[in-house]
């Protein structure tokens, strides 16, 4: 017997007793109803079932996951370009082209008419010096 | 050979229903131990669960090197390995929780290490003494509480707990030296 090994040896019997009343004493605390044992083996058996059940779903979960995705992005409103109104049929770009316009023209519109009659007047006394 | 080829064909094979049978048999075992490392009955009974249900999805990887009962113990002691790293407040839990169990009287029960005559001053100290005991071995690391465990209160031999723990036998002696030693400390005050 190696010295290491005696002195467990006397460790041991020293203590020996006392550890074997803790052991004994931990055997009991464990002690259990039979109800106890048969509940705990119910626990296992629903969990294991459980575990089953989820261990041969992730299939029919992926697919379930990629439909819902696939129906979602059919579904989700598309973003809707906003209205391009064009410059002709905008009424204020009109009515600026409308200024424009008259701002450009040397006579008034109002005037128009005394102005046709002025050129008539022009053009007919041109005619008539050059038959003379 | 032929006997660890059956017994790992036999874990790898084995059906929800065939599993049943092999939770009866190893249950008591398993909760005992859980109970010795974690001094809590709900935690004990909850990891017991989770044991098998570990087995039942590791069955495959059994490779039969072992018995059925080492290898189930060795997933409970990892288990509760884990569960002591989980629990930062399991000190006090286990401070406070240093009482004598009680029969259904309601007093505690008798010990073991009375030599028959059990007078009240005896027992009286042997309960003291049991209770030196007990906190001498809640001070012992994880390792060597649960080497405690398996070859005192599981009584398993050497060979079975250095199965058990994935160590080497005389690792396992040396566990159980220094746990033996803290507890002689302990006693001789």
């Amino acid at each position: 017997m190696s010295e290491d090994e005696k002195q467990f040896e006397a460790a041991w019997q020293a203590v020996e007793p006392a550890v074997n009343a803790l052991a004994a004493e931990g055997r009991r605390e464990a002690e259990r109803p039979e109800e106890f044992w048969r509940a705990q083996r119910a626990a296992i058996r629903e969990r294991l079932e459980e575990q089953e059940r989820m261990g041969a779903q992730p299939l029919m979960r992926w697919a379930a996951a990629l439909a819902t995705l696939t129906l979602c992005a059919v579904l989700l409103p598309q973003p809707v370009a906003p209205p391009v109104i064009s410059a002709e049929r905008d009424p204020d770009h009109e009515l600026l082209l409308g200024v424009e316009r008259t701002m450009r023209r040397s006579v008034p519109r109002s005037l128009q008419a005394a102005e046709f009659l002025a050129a008539e007047l022009n053009q007919a006394a041109q005619m008539q010096e050059k038959q003379n | 050979m032929a006997g660890s080829r059956r017994a790992r064909e036999g874990a790898a094979a084995l059906t929800a229903a065939d599993f049943d049978a092999l939770v009866r048999e190893h249950q008591r075992r398993i909760y005992r131990v859980l109970l010795a490392m974690t001094r809590d009955p709900d935690a004990a009974d909850t990891l017991t669960q989770e044991c098998f249900l570990r087995a039942y999805q590791k069955r495959a990887g059994f490779r039969g090197d072992s018995s059925v009962t080492t290898w189930l113990t060795r997933i409970a002691i990892n288990l509760a390995l884990d569960h002591r790293r989980n629990r930062r407040n399991g000190f006090w839990r286990r401070l406070f929780s240093i009482t004598p169990p009680e029969t259904d009287s309601g007093e505690p029960a008798a010990l073991d290490v009375a030599d028959g005559r059990a007078s009240p001053e005896r027992e009286l100290l042997a309960r003291e003494q049991v209770d030196l005991v007990r906190a001498a071995v809640d001070a012992l690391s994880a390792q060597q509480r649960a080497v405690f465990t398996l070859r005192f209160v599981e009584e398993m031999s050497l060979e079975e707990v250095a199965g058990a723990m994935g160590l080497e036998v005389g690792t396992v002696k040396a566990h159980l030296f220094r746990a033996v030693s803290a507890v002689r400390r302990k006693l001789r005050g």
